[in-house]
């Protein structure tokens, strides 16, 4: 049965981000942030979960291999910086040794006495918004298949790579599908690379979030990035459910002109990976 | 006819850890005090900070007893002990913040009392009282089914013990009574049979052996005849590989009278 590999430090999985910095990200949303301010945000908040879910006292568990691509006026390269720009892919333990800078923010928690308390945490930032040009979207995803194969032929266990794809427009370099059709051939073992394609909207709107066919989809556009968009795997059914969407095996992993909270949940489900070693 | 309890002994101890390629993780923690007559079995969760020492500091406090009317104090030492032991002002930034989601552990404690067998159990680490002919006791749960749902844990976070469920728990260790909803206490008889055993299980071995289908009596004695480490690792993996058992830290405790005297 496909997406069921244990994930382990002897067999980790992947995460791969690809990220559109265009010009037209730089769109405000009803919090104030453009969309990029936004997307960078969550991606951070992103890094920063599945890194402490993977940190034990003895460090850092080299559970997953993150990856960020990004893709705007300056063409496609890293979205990571410092000294993890040489790269797309790296381990876990890697990315948590080499944030950008590590900011420092106020969250309210529990007192243990039934009241709040704002607590300064420490915030790390590897990725920082960007936006500019065209959407060159075939020339990421054809480097993305190209990371995926290499990935996989050296990982052919592992429960296979998810890529979450975050873009507000249309590609100006072609047309996609075919490339992303090809790319969810690639696979492991334990079945093919996912793709999750989140197209998102400034404004407060959930837009339309995993659905199960293409009839209830409003233009072209988001017809093309339905059929480019995986499948549900089975385990993260339930977790989609429990957040109040309908979601059922026929859904696909996809989103249009999702705004804020949207946004979030997508990036959260999408990350879920079976249970940890 | 003489007290049972004072011939019953640990018959085997031991775990299996979820990755062979680091045994030195394993995370489930146990202790037999034959002469205290107590046996303690611990499972450190996976997701988090520094469960193996957490379930390491709950099974030593637990083996000297656990003062069931005193329980909230009991918590509140373990948590400090925890807390020392751990050295804060070497963390990470990363470490920093696992440590603040806190450590999670189950807690399963056996008593061979004069007149029943006590057991307190929190979370998903289950006892059962059986012999060859079937399971006729099981605590905190009975179906496999259950293992499906999200255990309520002993956390190193003080802000967890608020909960309803705890307070729930701290009233039914006080009053003595099992309660359905906290699930931590239930008291057995001591069986007739002299070939009856209690077995001390964390969550994979447990949902496994609990799975009712025509290999249920199959399972059943093969847990039964384990007396060795090896045999245990062999069970395990041969479940895994087979019979479809969740890889997880497996730990096994086996108490009953000694296989030399129980059938004279």
């Amino acid at each position: 049965m496909p997406y069921t590999a244990e994930i382990s430090r002897s067999q980790p999985t992947a995460f791969l981000f690809v990220i559109d910095q265009s010009g037209s990200m730089d769109e405000r949303m009803p919090s104030g942030k453009t969309k990029a301010d936004f997307v960078a945000d969550v991606l951070n908040k992103t890094i920063y979960q599945l890194i402490i879910r993977s940190t034990k006292a003895d460090g850092v568990r080299n559970y997953f291999d993150l990856g960020v691509l990004a893709y705007g006026g300056n063409g496609v390269s890293s979205g990571f910086g410092g000294s993890l720009a040489t790269g797309v892919m790296h381990p876990l333990s890697a990315v948590e040794q080499n944030p950008l800078r590590i900011d420092t923010r106020t969250k309210r928690v529990d007192d243990g006495a039934g009241g709040l308390v704002d607590q300064t945490v420490k915030f790390p930032v590897w990725f920082d918004p960007k936006s500019s040009g065209g959407t060159p979207m075939c020339e990421a995803l054809r480097q993305v298949a190209q990371l995926l194969v290499d990935w996989c032929n050296s990982h052919d266990r592992s429960y296979p790579p998810t890529v979450i794809h975050v873009t507000d427009g249309q590609s100006t370099d072609g047309d996609p599908e075919q490339i992303a059709t090809q790319l969810q051939q690639i696979s492991t073992n334990d079945g093919a690379a996912l793709l999750f394609n989140l197209h998102i909207d400034a404004s407060e709107g959930t837009g339309l979030i995993f659905p199960n066919n293409e009839s209830g989809l409003p233009d072209t556009h988001s017809k093309l990035l339905f059929r480019c968009s995986s499948q549900f795997p089975p385990h993260l059914v339930k977790p989609a459910q429990d957040k109040g969407y309908s979601v059922s095996s026929e859904s696909r992993f996809f989103g249009y002109r999702v705004g804020i909270e949207g946004i979030v949940d997508f990036f959260d489900i999408g990350t879920r990976a079976s249970e940890l070693r | 006819m003489s007290n049972p309890s004072k011939r019953w002994r640990a018959l085997f101890a031991g775990s299996v850890p979820k990755d062979s390629a680091y045994p030195e993780s394993n995370e489930d923690k146990l202790r037999t005090c034959d002469d205290a007559r107590l046996y303690v079995l611990s499972d450190g969760a996976s997701e988090s900070f520094n469960s193996q020492l957490w379930a390491e500091i709950l099974v030593q406090q637990a083996s000297s007893g656990i003062p069931r009317t005193r329980f909230a104090r009991w918590l509140k030492q373990a948590i400090a002990q925890y807390e020392e032991r751990s050295d804060l002002a070497r963390l990470s930034w990363s470490q920093e913040a696992a440590f603040a989601r806190g450590s999670f552990a189950s807690l399963l404690a056996v008593s061979l009392l004069d007149d029943n067998i006590e057991v307190i159990a929190i979370g998903d680490t289950v006892a059962l009282l059986a012999s060859d002919d079937g399971i006729s006791r099981s605590f905190p749960y009975s179906e496999s089914e259950q293992f499906q749902q999200r255990p309520h844990l002993l956390s190193t976070l003080r802000s967890r013990h608020s909960t309803q469920f705890f307070r729930e728990l701290l009233r039914s260790l006080i009053d003595g009574r099992g309660s359905q909803k906290s699930g931590c206490l239930a008291r057995w008889h001591y069986p007739s049979s002299h070939a009856s055993v209690v077995i001390c299980v964390t969550d994979a071995l447990g949902e496994w052996l609990l799975r009712k289908d025509e290999r249920s009596h199959d399972r059943l004695k093969a847990i039964l005849g384990v007396r060795t480490q090896e045999q245990l690792a062999d069970l395990v993996e041969k479940a895994r590989s087979e019979d479809g058992m969740r890889r997880d830290d497996s730990s096994l405790i086996l108490i009953g009278e000694d296989d030399d005297t129980s059938h004279t």
